[in-house]
């Protein structure tokens, strides 16, 4: 345990907000002699510390970077604006956790990237660090600066300013990029241009710099194309074979301050069944793969005994597709009640929702409730594929409301592709029949009386879903149709919030960016604009005002339905899932029918191509 | 993690003080965090501490008073309760092994005083401030004696100033030559609704002083709690 190093001034420290931020020595944090150290990687989460902290794909990368030897891997999170005033007053650079040292001195500086609005402060920690924020810009002794996470499936709008993007699963991957590093530094091959080409040629890394892109006149892309024959055309993600004997982070950093996730997070299994059509992560996370529930129980169990946690939270997309859910809950149950810690599964279904488990698990015993139908009318629910049906929901809020519960929460999306006024209508119907069920049901709790939050959100295109070609409504149309369901949701019981439409234009134009938008992130960054995802930050103006001094035509990348015949941004990074097979869902989302899922029988996405111990994939 | 004696008995819980420390990088966490932090490690130890009962048992912990964030302290008290017998020596090293070094238990014991028995704290504060010298040292001093001493305190309604001499029990201010700082060494009131936080005599000594003015890089106080005394005067333990 480290003994704090006064790297930090306490001056410094007594005037920010939450200084525990940023003075590390977390129990379990890792650290190593520097003389035996041949590779030093900063893994840097590009937002406050208390999300960064309770990200589980850190968790895990940190664990299997460190489990190779010769490399240190550090953590790192951009510093709250207060911070950062400090930090610029006082000239102190930006530094890892674990040593204090600046993140300039470091050989890999890895990003990871969660979502479009963290791309800022991505750049804002470039510049704490002083890193130069292209890549072209940097020098041979600059670090070599990675990025990989979801956004890492279209990275072209950060292209610019990343050395290297790791696509797919990170933990046997990058040990192997450092191992690639480590190697070259010690034969003295290494020069920043021969470690990058060389890079390129391991699977599952792109080097955006050996790729050329060519546009039109009319702002589409004419042609992408390699500068090397002996990189590939198309990069292919990387997947863990074997879930059960994949690296697991036993003895994870437990922090001091209070994060958003702080809990043991237990990864069950990755991908999803469903397929419904508007959600990236249920088709980037192809093919589905289990965990034993014997290699889970020991991992719980370790996990317990390591940490002290007092909550161990099953995580997956939704876990009640989980195959062997009934065995996991009760063989953890047999010692979970007992230790006083509770279990949570966040990612439940209405269609799975039982009394069963209400009875079984503490958090749905106790918790507030959420459900996703997502769409206000089965016809609308039928063609994004979300196989929900009315009556799961209304037996689902029932078995609450029977139990006790007087309030749940139902997220929808609006501005779906095929949306008509009616299915805005049918948003409001439902929570209305939500109301109506709680005063049917003979068992509720009469004392109360019921709250139904109805919580919409946009629809955003995403890369790599079958939806990733259709236009986002623009703006005005967002917030007609907002307005239109505040009018029609009358029913004094339910509460209605709606998402910000100019936030969420924003990220759907990084979400189908290209290289062109680097400019604007520049600009925005050397402005100043970074936590666009937190509402005191984020400037709609301020972003006007950037894309016209930039030249950039928002709608270009948000309104404008994308061509199927169209080059697309991100083509040349392979997610597993094909092409042919998101167009053919894209047109039964037109017919209004639904695909079965993958439980039912395989649809031939084409994911099971990777290989990989799956679970139903054929 | 040792395995204690976990079998369930129906014995009375035994209660349990622990005193430990809270320096360096943990002095930037709150009570809260603090809470949490002592919870995990109590389990981590595998120690049989008694829960509370109730909707959402926790282990029962009890601290003695709160110290200030960005402030240090080498005797820290935490009270529990241990519903089987366990052998004080092994706790301790398993107490250990599972805090972080600026958190170590120092001693585990059943203890003799209640923690309503705390009167005072005693601290010392260094402060680190641009061209200090004796004559400052001693200005601080004069100002600490002063009768009424009135400090801004914040309170609900905005600032007030508040008549404090009467919880200072001691004071005294000189500059130390080789850190080229001053030091203050105080007894401050430390029961529950006396108790008077060091921050205001320091905010004190910077207006009246006018020290701690310059970057927060280069002047900055360290303030380290050093126990505590009871009415009589006597060390608590
Ligand atoms: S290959 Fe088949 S079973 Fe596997 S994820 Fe794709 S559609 Fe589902």
């Amino acid at each position: 345990m480290k003994e704090n190093n006064g790297r930090i001034p306490s001056g410094i420290l007594n005037r920010v907000a939450k200084p525990g931020r940023y003075t590390g020595g977390e129990y379990h944090q890792i650290l190593k002699d520097k003389a035996k150290v041949r590779c030093r990687f900063a893994f840097v989460f590009p937002d406050v510390y208390e999300i960064g902290m309770s990200n589980l794909g850190v968790r895990i990368l940190y664990h299997s970077l460190n489990a190779e030897e010769g490399v240190w891997c550090e953590r790192a999170y951009t510093p709250w604006p207060d911070m950062q005033e400090q930090m610029r007053q006082c000239r102190l650079p930006m530094t890892a956790q674990e040593s204090g040292d600046p993140l300039g001195s470091f050989d890999i500086v890895g990003f990871t990237l969660q979502y479009e609005l963290c791309y800022t402060n991505v750049l804002a920690t470039l510049l704490l660090a002083d890193i130069p924020l292209r890549s072209s810009e940097r020098r041979e002794s600059d670090p070599i600066v990675i990025g990989g996470g979801p956004c890492s499936y279209n990275p072209e709008p950060i292209a610019d300013f990343f050395d290297i993007f790791s696509i797919g699963e990170g933990e046997e991957a990058l040990p192997e990029l450092c191992r690639l590093y480590m190697r070259m530094k010690e034969d003295g091959t290494y020069s920043r241009e021969n470690f990058l080409h060389a890079a390129a040629r391991i699977p599952g890394f792109y080097v955006p710099s050996l790729y050329a892109v060519h546009y039109r006149e009319d702002g589409r892309i004419q042609s992408f194309s390699r500068l090397y024959e002996d990189i590939p055309d198309k990069i292919e993600k990387r997947i863990i074979a074997d879930m059960d004997h994949a690296p697991y982070p036993e003895e994870p950093v437990v922090p001091y301050i209070e994060t958003v996730h702080d809990r043991v997070l237990l990864e069950v299994y990755r991908g999803c069944i469903r397929g419904c059509r508007f959600c990236q992560a249920g088709m980037v996370y192809r093919p589905i793969r289990e965990k034993s529930p014997k290699t889970l129980c020991r991992q719980a169990r370790c996990l317990y005994e390591s940490t002290g946690y007092d909550e161990i939270s099953l995580i997956s997309l939704s876990i009640s597709d989980y195959s062997q859910l009934s065995e996991l809950t009760d063989r953890l149950l047999e010692w979970t009640d007992d230790a006083h810690v509770s279990l949570s599964l966040p990612s439940l279904r209405v269609d799975s929702f039982t009394e069963e488990l209400m009875q079984k698990i503490s958090t749905v015993r106790t918790g507030g409730l959420t459900f996703a139908p997502e769409a206000g009318t089965q016809r609308l629910r039928d063609a994004i594929n979300k196989n929900v049906e009315e009556e799961d929901l209304l037996r689902a809020v029932n078995i609450a409301f029977s139990a006790g519960k007087s309030s749940v929460k139902l997220y929808f999306m609006l501005g779906l592709p095929t949306e008509r006024y009616e299915d805005l209508d049918g948003i409001a119907e439902l929570a209305d029949k939500v109301v109506s069920a709680y005063y049917r049901n003979p068992d509720r709790n009469r004392a109360k009386a019921v709250t139904v939050t109805v919580s919409v959100a946009c629809f955003i295109p995403k890369p790599m879903t079958p939806f990733q070609w259709e236009a986002q409504n623009d703006i005005q149309t967002l917030e007609k149709k907002q307005q239109y369901l505040k009018e029609k949701i009358t029913n004094k019981h339910v509460r209605y919030h709606y998402h910000d439409a100019r936030v969420s234009q924003i990220e759907a134009v990084f979400a189908r960016g290209d290289r062109r938008l680097a400019a604007a992130l520049e600009l925005a960054a050397k402005e100043g604009v970074m936590f666009d995802a937190w509402d005191e930050y984020f400037s709609y103006e301020r972003w006007q005002d950037i894309f016209r001094r930039t030249g950039i035509d928002p709608a270009f990348y948000a309104n404008r339905e994308f061509g199927e015949d169209e080059i697309l941004p991100w083509d040349h990074i392979d997610c597993g899932v094909s092409r042919g097979y998101l167009a053919r869902e894209r047109e039964k989302a037109y017919r209004n029918q639904t695909t079965p899922s993958c439980a039912e029988h395989c649809n031939g996405c084409g994911a099971n191509r990777l290989g990989g111990k799956n679970r139903w994939c054929k | 993690m040792v395995q204690m004696n976990q079998t369930p008995t129906q014995e009375t819980p035994r209660p349990l003080r622990i005193r430990f420390r809270k320096i360096g990088a943990l002095q930037y966490i709150s009570h809260l965090d603090l809470m949490r932090t002592m919870t995990r490690a109590l389990v981590r130890a595998g120690l049989p501490v008694r829960y509370t009962s109730g909707y959402n048992p926790k282990p029962h912990l009890v601290f003695s008073a709160p110290l200030p964030v960005g402030a240090e302290s080498t005797k820290e008290y935490l009270d529990i309760a241990v519903t089987a017998p366990v052998d004080l020596s092994a706790a301790l090293t398993a107490l250990n092994r599972s805090l972080p070094a600026e958190l170590s238990a120092d001693a585990i014991y059943t203890p003799e005083w209640k923690f309503s028995e705390i009167a005072y704290a005693r601290y010392e504060i260094t402060i680190h401030t641009n061209g200090a010298n004796a004559e400052q040292a001693e200005l601080c001093n004069r100002l600490l004696h002063q009768k009424p001493l009135m400090v801004r305190k914040m309170t609900k309604s905005g600032e007030r100033d508040t008549d404090v001499s009467a919880s200072v029990a001691s004071c005294e201010a000189f500059f130390r030559e080789e850190g080229g700082e001053i030091f203050l060494s105080l007894v401050l009131r430390a029961d529950g609704g006396n108790f008077l936080k060091p921050d205001y005599l320091i905010g004190y000594l910077k207006s009246g002083a006018g020290i701690l003015s310059g970057s927060p890089a280069e002047e900055f106080c360290k303030v380290m709690r050093k126990g505590f005394l009871t009415e009589e005067s006597v060390e608590f333990d």
